[in-house]
């Protein structure tokens, strides 16, 4: 077994941008997404962390997960507020000048966030996130054979829900 | 989307579903106001560091210097002393400003180690003004100078040989690279790695902190 190492606060604003979407997957608005992170980060800050590899993305994904379930889904219950489009500011400054691209990304997530949360966590872990099959494995506690079917049929499902709101949107301008 | 289990999911759905979700996370980052509030958390939990002007280490040294020399070559006041600040700014930028790549627009026909400076004047109210070439401890550190129409100077420099050790400031990330902000005096100070060398940026503290990072983190690819 690899010797513990301390998690390098330095190094810890690599991630900010997978935290970031795998935050939003999670949580389905911008504003929730950089307060879920804000708190992972404030947490992995707090005092120095150890660790056995070189894993820090999931370590802080692991985190940002906890984070999420334990405090998030309690705020849910709260009344929400929702950007609305004509408020809405990109994240990324080059979707500035695209901002067709931000509302289908923003599209994207919604479909994310609508997922079953096994699924949705798999594709969070994996296609969001960046983590290999064998890391979100481990993340989520399950094999990697399930973690394979599980982003299989996620695709398949954000696919589909991706068609049904072009669709919507088409019957509306008609 | 409740029916998940009703609806059987194709190969060719998947794929696309992938290329999707792939396409969403290619143009979405971190913004920079959670980038800034995160930093300030990091920069509020760590230890007293090295300062990047101080410490006896070759790399800080290296550092020191070359932030002397884009500062006083920049033409700000207010930023370390040493013979060699002022031998610096003494000389100025003594040499013609590089051309514009005659095929690449976005790039002026200057490089240093294969990292080659930007034209930005098709994007930004910024045109090469001058250059200049310094010998720190042996490493050579380039410096093309860009004037906008208020006659405001930045200076670009880039340090031949291995990047330097990075100083102590705010830190933001944009695509594949990370930028340090400082402030020195009167001036405002970027650095980051492009190529496996250091650049440093030192523009007047008139110039936002923003409109900085931009020209930093324009490489002068995007136009062809």
């Amino acid at each position: 077994m690899s010797e513990a190492r301390q998690l390098d606060p330095d190094s810890l604003g690599d991630h900010v941008d997978r935290l970031y979407r795998a935050a939003w997957g999670l949580c389905g608005s911008r504003e929730d997404a950089e307060d879920l992170v804000q708190e992972t980060y404030a947490k992995v800050l707090a005092k120095p962390r150890f660790l056995r590899g070189g894993d820090d993305l999931g370590y802080l994904m692991r985190v940002l997960r906890n984070t999420f379930y334990s405090s998030h889904r309690t705020a849910q219950r709260r009344p929400q507020t929702t950007a609305m489009p004509e408020d809405f500011e990109p994240a990324d400054r080059r979707t500035a000048q695209r901002p067709e691209e931000a509302l289908e990304a923003r599209g994207v997530f919604e479909a994310i966030v609508g997922l079953p949360p096994d699924f949705r966590d798999a594709l969070v872990a994996v296609d969001v996130a960046g983590l290999s099959y064998r890391e979100a494995a481990k993340l989520l506690g399950a094999k990697e054979a399930t973690i394979t079917s599980r982003l299989f049929r996620a695709r398949g499902h954000v696919a589909a829900g991706m068609d049904r709101g072009r669709s919507s949107v088409l019957e509306e301008k008609n | 989307m409740g029916d998940h289990e009703l609806h059987p999911v194709d190969e060719a759905q998947s794929e696309r579903g992938r290329a999707i979700v792939q396409a969403a996370v290619a143009q979405t980052r971190a913004p920079l106001g959670l980038r800034e509030r995160i930093e300030a958390d990091r920069a509020r939990a760590r230890p007293a560091r090295r300062r990047w002007a101080l410490g006896g280490s070759f790399a800080a040294v290296a550092a020191a210097a070359v932030l002397a020399i884009v500062l006083a070559g920049g033409g700000g006041g207010g930023g370390p002393g040493g013979r060699q600040a002022a031998a610096a700014g003494r000389r100025g930028p003594g040499a013609a400003p590089p051309a514009v790549h005659g095929t690449h627009p976005g790039l002026l026909k200057r490089s240093v180690g294969g990292v080659s400076y930007p034209s930005w004047q098709a994007k930004f109210p910024w045109h090469a003004s001058g250059a200049r070439e310094d010998k720190l401890d042996g490493r050579r550190a380039v410096t093309v100078y860009y004037e906008n129409p208020q006659n405001a100077r930045i200076g670009y420099t880039i340090v031949d040989g291995e990047p330097l050790d990075e100083p102590a400031g705010s830190r933001t990330r944009q695509g594949d690279e990370h930028y340090v902000v400082l402030k020195r005096g009167d001036r405002t100070v970027v650095t980051w790695r492009r190529g496996g060398h250091t650049c440093v940026l030192s523009a007047p503290a008139s110039v936002p902190r923003e409109k900085l990072l931009a020209l930093a983190s324009w490489s002068g690819t995007e136009i062809t």
